[in-house]
């Protein structure tokens, strides 16, 4: 073991207060499995954690009928045993069954896993597709992004000097969305996405038509992105794999993956293709 | 067969402790006024130490001891646990600390602090100047003829192995076709789930040292720990807790010497335990070997001439590296009948982590190369790919050109059969069939998913006799109570060699398994000689000297019971703890009745059997594996989806401890040949994967169906027939499932893993 400072806030204000102060020296803590492994590379003597787990407004998963109000310190484990997520938001349920182990999910949060800013998180494509909002409550108040303009790249994102993420925002998506999730990587469990992809297509009602499609990336990029210009190439078309592989090629050429010990650059950007592919193959109902 | 624990699926004798999470490892360990060691390992693949100052780490409070080169005895030495033996080629250049760094990793300073948070910071304070040399990261560029020099070997080839049996070259005219290819596999580790380098010592006022070790050979590790640090081996004792996993990785000296040493000159207790990273990092790995293998056949399927050259990645040091040649070429020689074969092995050096022992010991790389060539040759001679091992695999009574002694019992043929049903391999194999089963099936034709089965043989050793002296050493010793005690050098590395003696040994007695317990921890000071846990020796080796003891006790026992009951000992037998006239099985006596008259009666003694030698041979075990696979072609990911694995394990002592080792080895087996693969960059040297997230060791998840098939062809010379089973589960896997794949898609791949990359590179090149 090793020593390390530790606070322990009981309010968001009073949070916000010492992470300002502390600013650099001090990191919030939510589930800890992304902050202890940074703590073993940058040393534990020199900073100190908040940990942000006695805080009240930063649990729980609320839904109203039309938004679900997920707290920054939801497990993930938690999001996966809500049967609303599961009955509402199933592609976010698909990410979060794919993030991991058992024993991180039960750890892992959802405010941590878009606070690390991962290229490879799970949870943010699925969160892309829903056009989440993240509230951020910081020293000037509480503000409200989008979190296609959260991420600024490998570890980086919006959050100011005192910020926390503290919750997510989803609207409920229009009757008859389907969608899926797809993540490719080594093993089929406990594996960072070398890709992965969630997609959401709204069909025109009462015809083989799309209406909206989208679909985000990960792992594939500095930061998990929505694949617009495939999207806008899916508005208006016939469902169906030609459309879909058209949507996908696309989709593959807006991915600059990195060349790593995981796999080759190649190799990542073909596999954006075959997953997106294959997710809107799924989520019309074929199969993979 | 009609043994009473022999053959029984008993519970493990260390499950319960196990299980419960109450087992206590070396790591979960402590003494009073124990300190932490800490390594300072080198940031450079090779570098010469210009300077090194301690000074500052020195006055740090709370370090009780800094070690470098200068403070280490300056005896080289090999950590490979080998007995002095005629196969054993220990070239010693080793010390327990550096002066000159081969590896990234490699130790060249050592602390011990009162708590790991200053022994870290102690390591900080160590200022070391380095002259960085090229790292020499491949076998290509260290034998280039400029290149520095790791060691004195000239070309840094440590050793060359030829072996040569009729004449290759006469074999090549007489073949119809020859075939050459070249294979290639690489660095993989072992893994255990705990982590390798693990010792705690205790130096105590007589000169003496104890170290408690997570190793697989109590009395070896003792003596080359001792030699290292210029004692005599008796001033070191092992004591050798449970063990949680090893697969070789443990087979030798790990880090004994450095935490002995620390101990001994702080003058108290020292823990000394690897991380993750550092068991990566710094402890002995699989060899990766690059094998040209030329064989001539007939058309008939006769070999003519089978050739080997093989060029054998050894890492920084020696250790195992010139003797592991030896079983290299034994397993190519052994696997198919050849008038002419020629071996040629070279040990190489590289500034990568030095190789060692891990499950197999060369086999698995062998076997990959041999038996996909062989399956190449059948697919281009349009032979069964059944029938051209059936015909060629050496038999019962043949002389197995591993040993030089004749094959005692042999049921591949049968495994070959019955493994060959289950996986269903007639229907499987033929493409027709199989197309329409698919389309009855809704699979279309130009479905990206592809299936395919193919299989594999092998065959393995029952210790490294003649190589390797095999020495064990048990005492039975009978209570007043009539339960037992075995004294053995346990060196279950969870295996579960500790309950398959105890069966042996209940077994001999005649006593009910519960009433005989096995001393769980090795000690070195306690038990006698033992070679330890390698070459799958225990049950063979082991059990012969258990059931040897046992037998002797058991002799006195019913000399002593045919006085009380007035019969010839000859009439007498004993089960489940009572002695009884065979053919008036209404007298008997008890075991404890007996034992407690010997301890109390007129003549007191205590009933002991003690025996140590070497087992009588080295009886071959054989497998078969077949495996279906279903290959993706878009994504080029190759799935298993089942494994039927067929071994010849002599007697099971236990069928479900041997079940067991199987279904635990083709795991590593299938991550071997799919998923496994130690990097480093090739300009630096520096590891890229030394963690969990990126090494991938298989999932349970990941796991296909396992269908294990006991053969059990016994032994003439094992205890109850045993052979063995220890490293036997993985030796066939990767190409079995390297065949399938060529059956399913039509590439083969020659360099493991066989990633979805290399997959799909092949099928465009395939399709071009
Ligand atoms: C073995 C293993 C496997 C993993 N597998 C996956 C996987 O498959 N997919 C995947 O996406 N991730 C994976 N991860 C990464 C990690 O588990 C997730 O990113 C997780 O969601 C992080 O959440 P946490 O609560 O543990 O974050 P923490 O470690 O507590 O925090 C992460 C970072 O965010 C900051 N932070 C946390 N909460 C807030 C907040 N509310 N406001 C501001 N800053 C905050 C912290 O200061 C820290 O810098 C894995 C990790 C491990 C160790």
């Amino acid at each position: 073991m090793q020593n390390f400072n530790y606070l322990e806030p009981g309010s968001l204000w009073e949070a916000v207060g010492i992470l300002e102060g502390l600013e650099g020296k001090a990191f919030p803590l939510a589930g800890g499995t992304d902050l202890v492994r940074t703590f073993k590379r940058i040393g534990f003597r020199e900073h100190g954690v908040i940990n942000l787990k006695k805080i009240p407004e930063l649990s729980g998963v609320k839904f109203d009928g039309q938004v679900m109000s997920i707290g920054a310190l939801s497990t993930v484990s938690e999001l996966l045993a809500n049967s609303e997520v599961d009955e509402h938001f199933p592609v976010l349920a698909q990410a979060a069954r794919a993030l991991g182990t058992p024993q991180i999910r039960n750890l892992a949060t959802i405010g941590g896993n878009l606070c690390t800013s991962s290229p490879a998180s799970d949870l943010a494509p699925a969160l892309l597709a829903y056009q989440a909002k993240i509230i951020i409550t910081g020293p000037n108040g509480e503000r409200e992004v989008a979190v296609n303009e959260f991420f600024k790249g490998p570890g980086q994102n919006v959050l100011d000097r005192g910020e926390i993420l503290t919750r997510i925002d989803l609207n409920l998506p229009v009757p008859g969305t389907i969608g899926a999730f797809l993540k490719h990587g080594v093993r089929k469990s406990h594996e960072i996405a070398l890709v992965n992809t969630a997609v959401l297509i709204i069909p025109v009602r009462g015809s083989d038509k799309i209406a909206v499609a989208r679909i985000a990336l990960g792992a594939v990029g500095p930061t998990p992105f929505r694949a617009w210009q495939a999207e806008e190439q899916l508005a208006g078309a016939e469902g169906g794999l030609p459309q879909f592989e058209e949507a996908a090629k696309i989709a593959q050429e807006l991915a600059s993956p990195i060349d790593d010990v995981r796999a080759s650059a190649d190799y990542r950007k073909h596999m954006a293709g075959v997953l997106v592919k294959r997710a809107l193959f799924q989520a019309w109902g074929g199969k993979v | 067969m009609g043994y009473a624990v022999v053959g029984q699926r008993v519970p493990r004798v260390d499950a319960r402790e196990k299980v419960s999470g109450r087992a206590l490892f070396t790591g979960d360990m402590t003494l009073p006024h124990m300190l932490v060691g800490k390594v300072l390992r080198s940031p450079y693949a090779h570098a010469q130490i210009v300077r090194i100052d301690t000074t500052k780490a020195r006055s740090l409070p709370g370090v009780k001891a800094v070690l470098t080169f200068e403070d280490v005895p300056k005896i080289p030495w090999n950590s490979a646990g080998f007995p002095p033996s005629p196969g054993a080629i220990l070239m010693e250049d080793q010390y327990i600390l550096t002066d000159k760094v081969r590896y990234v990793g490699d130790g060249l300073a050592a602390v011990a602090a009162v708590d790991e948070e200053t022994a870290n910071r102690a390591l900080e304070l160590i200022e070391v100047e380095y002259e960085v040399l090229p790292a020499l990261m491949d076998m290509e560029a260290a034998m280039a003829e400029d290149a520095p020099l790791i060691h004195a070997a000239p070309q840094n080839v440590m050793a060359h192995m030829p072996i040569v049996i009729g004449d290759v070259d006469q074999g090549f005219a007489d073949a119809d076709i020859v075939f050459e290819d070249t294979y290639y596999v690489p660095k993989v580790y072992q893994v255990s789930m705990e982590p390798c380098g693990v010792a705690m010592a205790a130096p105590d006022m007589d000169g003496r040292v104890t170290i408690w070790t997570s190793t697989q050979m109590p009395h070896l590790v003792r003596g080359i720990t001792a030699h290292a640090l210029g004692l005599s081996t008796s001033q070191v004792r092992i004591i050798k807790p449970p063990v949680g996993g090893a697969f070789g990785s443990r087979l030798g000296v790990v880090n004994e010497p450095i935490a002995a040493l620390l101990a001994i000159k702080a003058g108290k207790p020292v823990m000394l335990k690897y991380s993750r990273e550092e068991s990566f990092l710094a402890t002995e790995s699989r060899h990766p070997i690059k094998m040209i293998l030329k064989t001539g056949i007939k058309k008939d399927g006769t070999f003519t001439a089978r050739q080997m050259t093989a060029y054998i990645d050894g890492g920084a040091y020696a250790t195992h590296t010139p003797s592991f040649a030896g079983p290299v070429a034994g397993w190519f020689l052994a696997m198919y009948k050849s008038p002419n074969i020629k071996v040629d092995n070279y040990s190489v050096y590289t500034n990568s982590t030095q190789c060692g022992a891990f499950r197999g010991y060369g086999n698995p790389q062998v076997v990959f190369a041999v038996e996909s060539q062989v399956d190449d040759i059948a697919a281009a001679l349009g032979l069964d790919p059944l029938e051209i091992r059936l015909k060629n695999h050496p038999c019962a009574g043949e002389v197995w050109m591993w040993s030089s002694w004749v094959i005692e019992s042999c049921g591949l043929d049968e495994g070959i059969k019955r493994a060959s049903e289950a996986i269903g391999w007639g229907e499987k194999r033929n493409k027709q069939e199989r197309l329409e089963y698919a389309q009855g099936n809704g699979i279309t034709a130009d479905s990206t998913k592809k299936r395919g089965v193919g299989m594999a043989y092998m065959m393995h050793v029952s210790g490294a006799r003649p190589m390797l002296h095999e020495t064990s050493a048990a005492v039975v010793k009978i209570n007043e109570d009539g339960k037992a005690n075995l004294i053995y050098s346990n060196s279950d590395c969870g295996q579960g060699a500790g309950t398959a003696l105890t069966q042996v040994a209940a077994e001999e007695l005649g006593l009910n398994y519960e009433d005989v317990f096995i001393t769980k921890t090795a000690d070195t000071d306690v038990a006698g000689f033992d070679i330890g846990s390698h070459a799958s020796r225990q049950a063979y080796s082991g059990g012969n000297a258990v059931k040897k003891a046992a037998a002797a006790a058991k002799e006195k026992l019913l000399a002593m019971a045919s006085e009380i009951l007035e019969v010839p000992a000859a009439d007498l037998e004993v089960a489940e703890g009572m002695i009884r006239v065979r053919q008036e099985p209404e007298r008997e006596i008890s075991v404890a009745e007996v034992s407690h008259k010997a301890h109390f009666g007129s003549h007191g003694h205590q009933i002991i059997g003690a025996v140590s030698e070497e087992p009588p041979g080295n009886p071959p075990v054989y497998a078969a594996q077949f495996v279906e696979v279903e290959v993706d072609t878009e994504t080029g990911v190759i799935e298993v989806l089942k494994v039927v694995a067929a071994h010849d394990v002599g007697t099971a002592i236990n069928p479900a401890v041997v079940e067991g080792q199987i279904e635990g080895a083709i795991q590593q087996g299938i991550g071997y040949a799919l998923t496994e693969e130690y990097r480093y960059h090739p300009g630096t040297g520096k590891p890229l994967n030394a963690n969990f997230t990126d090494y991938k060791i298989l999932t349970a998840v990941d796991m296909p169906e396992v269908e294990t098939i006991l053969v059990e062809a016994s032994s003439e010379s094992g205890p109850f027939g045993a052979k063995s089973v220890g490293e036997s589960g993985l030796v066939a896997t990767a190409a079995a499932i390297a065949n399938a794949v060529y059956d399913a898609v039509g590439i083969r791949i020659k360099e493991l893993p066989l990633t979805p990359e290399k997959v799909l590179a092949a099928l465009e090149q395939k399709g071009n």
